[in-house]
């Protein structure tokens, strides 16, 4: 019997077979004149009124975290921070090799799916130097590890055993050569897990999973779960297709102050020009509502405005991300660029060229340090042209705009990783 | 444990770009290749009035690939026309915030797939604010089964159940037959992304297609 892949692919060239060559109407063009208004004569007026906004959006988010709970203490920290090298970097980072198996295809990353067999008993991941590539220790967990995460001070994951994710903290012992595995009450969640993103102290873990009815995702939901203590807070939205439509919820990150989430979300709407926003979401202050509760920078900046994932750095003042194909992208699709949530401008890290030079950037980026100064980014660079088009792959240091390839790590970035 | 040169090689084997199918799909295949393509084309970066004539001749390269797959999105001959129309129609707008010639046809293909996913949504939209009378979709259903058959019909009606980065990583990848670096690339997301999302898709379309049979 022909698997999904070859049905899906046979129905889509048959649906395309429906256009005949050459059948193309004639092209509509507006009346000459209606090219641009007031935008064309004046570029400058939306995205410095967006970034006026965004700007003024981010600062009351962050100054309401402050405001509301100004006497909330974080626990202490259970073991040493992991350190830094002189570049910023962490040390050390955990990364998940199964997710991404050389024969193209990921096993399945959610609870509900069926989880493949070698994964079922246990998975092992991998807890690597960043300054040198190599492996410093292990740490096996029991089941298949569906999400992962770093806090300063220790990695944390998702596990899914019996079709419900249960949570474990990866601790790395004196001179970080060994993992202690500890499980972390919090209730067991039976909901695929898309992210798992852990706060600085590590007191808190924020995951978002995806409500199914009937085969579809119906309702985005975000958990925020103490790990130390019975705590759990949740928000949704719902419906998922209605007029204030809303796409899946794209990576998160918490900021410094341990209770500011970051996550990015595709909205619509726009036109033909969907949106993908960042939105601010203050854990602490009552509600149940992810779209009320959270704040937005839904016109974002140009360039951003596309599919790809942008990060606000842990200190709120620079948001990071890979530019689009849009016509206002301060640089060309591919690059990495920076806002100041300040001023609105935009710093260009890396721009991507092509030729000897990088092609383009993947986003999320894996790992972004506190001020958003340096970033570390896995490109690509095309080394044969399509049709038979093939690219290499590596990661990059972008400190203060300087360009640095760590090579050794480049077998790394088609993996999943967490970085401290 | 892996030792790092095995790391890069395995890093190797999943850079690698498998040939796109030139004879198959060879109007989706320039559609991938649009930045060399324009600018070889001398298309691209006209002054004053030329604007209608590049975006014109860009159209009459791309437009029967970009309907194509509208179409797969879609499952509707003229509402893929539309979509192709409209995007063409909002390049010519804004084609003064260009800021390179080579972005003209990322910004076409950017805005059908948007344009698509807005489609979808309407349509999910209206079927479900008048449930009882699903109409529309039962007439799609019923064309798109006759020119296709049913079998095809049944699987691109799943796929268009699907969320959006799900239905287009699905058709990127086994339509377009792009590797898993391109997808990012055209998506532009990470390769982890790119592989979770076909995964979670494929499980998804395989669910939907079970409760429909």
């Amino acid at each position: 019997m022909n698997t999904l892949e070859d049905r899906l692919r046979a129905a889509a060239r048959a649906a395309a077979g429906t256009v005949a060559d050459g059948t193309a109407p004639p092209l509509r063009l507006p009346q000459p004149g209606r090219r641009s208004g007031l935008r064309g004569r004046f570029p400058w007026i939306v995205p410095l009124t967006a970034a006026a906004a965004v700007i003024a959006l981010i600062a009351v988010s962050i100054f309401a975290a402050h405001a509301v709970m100004p006497g909330a203490r974080r626990p202490a920290p259970r073991s040493e921070p992991i350190p830094r090298l002189a570049d910023g970097l962490p040390a050390y980072f955990l990364e998940d090799p199964a997710m991404a198996s050389p024969d193209g295809l990921q096993p399945l990353p959610v609870n509900t799916g069926p989880v493949p067999s070698q994964f079922r008993s246990q998975e092992t991941l991998q807890v690597m130097a960043t300054a040198t590539g190599r492996v410093a220790a292990t740490a096996t967990l029991p089941g298949y590890v569906t999400a992962i995460a770093a806090s300063r001070d220790a990695f944390f994951a998702a596990v899914v055993q019996d079709n419900a994710a249960r949570f474990y903290e990866i601790q790395l012992t004196a001179g970080y050569a060994g993992t202690t595995v500890t499980r972390l009450r919090i209730a067991p969640e039976t909901a695929p897990i898309a992210y798992l993103a852990a706060s600085p102290d590590g007191a808190r873990l924020a995951y978002s999973t995806v409500i199914m009815q009937g085969g579809l995702d119906v309702a985005q939901r975000l958990v925020v779960a103490s790990t130390t203590r019975d705590s759990e807070r949740e928000w949704t939205a719902r419906p998922y297709y209605d007029n204030s439509y809303m796409d899946s919820m794209g990576p998160m990150n918490w900021l410094a102050d341990g209770r500011t989430l970051a996550f990015s979300w595709n909205v619509s709407l726009q036109g033909n020009m969907a949106t993908m926003a960042l939105r601010l979401l203050d854990t602490a202050v009552p509600g149940s509502d992810l779209m009320a509760d959270s704040t937005e920078s839904r016109f974002g900046y140009p360039g951003f405005a596309g599919q790809s994932y942008t990060t606000l750095s842990p200190n709120g003042q620079v948001m990071v991300g890979v530019a689009s194909a849009y016509p206002q992208s301060p640089a060309p699709q591919g690059s990495v660029v920076a806002f100041s949530t300040a001023t609105g401008l935009p710093t260009v890290l890396l721009r991507a060229s092509g030729g000897d030079r990088e092609s383009g950037c993947y986003s999320p980026l894996p790992w972004i340090s506190n001020t958003g100064s340096e970033v570390l980014a896995a490109c690509y660079r095309e080394i044969k042209s399509p049709p038979s088009a093939a690219y290499v792959v590596h990661v990059v240091l972008i400190n203060h705009g300087h360009v640095t390839g760590l090579p050794w790590l480049d077998g790394t970035a088609a993996w999943a990783t967490a970085f401290p | 444990m892996e030792s790092p040169a095995r790391l890069r090689s395995i890093a190797a084997s999943l850079a690698g770009i498998t040939p796109l199918q030139a004879t198959r799909e060879p109007s989706l295949r320039l559609w991938y290749m649009e930045p060399k393509l324009v600018t070889a084309q001398g298309s691209a970066g006209p002054e004053g009035g030329d604007v209608g004539a590049a975006v014109t001749a860009l159209y009459q390269v791309h437009a029967v690939g970009l309907i194509r797959l509208a179409v797969v999105m879609l499952g509707d001959r003229a509402a893929a026309e539309d979509v192709v129309q409209d995007a063409f129609a909002g390049l010519y707008r804004r084609w003064d915030h260009l800021s390179g010639p080579d972005r003209a046809l990322g910004y076409v293909r950017s805005s059908v797939l948007n344009g698509c996913r807005t489609r979808l949504r309407a349509r999910v939209r209206d079927e479900r604010l008048a449930a009882a009378s699903p109409a529309t979709s039962a007439a799609v259903s019923a064309e798109q089964a006759v020119l296709i058959g049913e079998e095809h019909a049944a699987v691109l009606a799943a796929l268009r159940r699907l969320p959006d980065r799900q239905r287009e990583a699905l058709v990127l990848r086994y339509y377009l037959d792009l590797s898993e670096p391109e997808i990012a690339a055209s998506m532009g997301i990470g390769r982890g992304t790119v592989k979770s999302t076909t995964s979670r898709a494929l499980a998804a379309l395989g669910r939907v297609l079970e409760e429909n049979r």
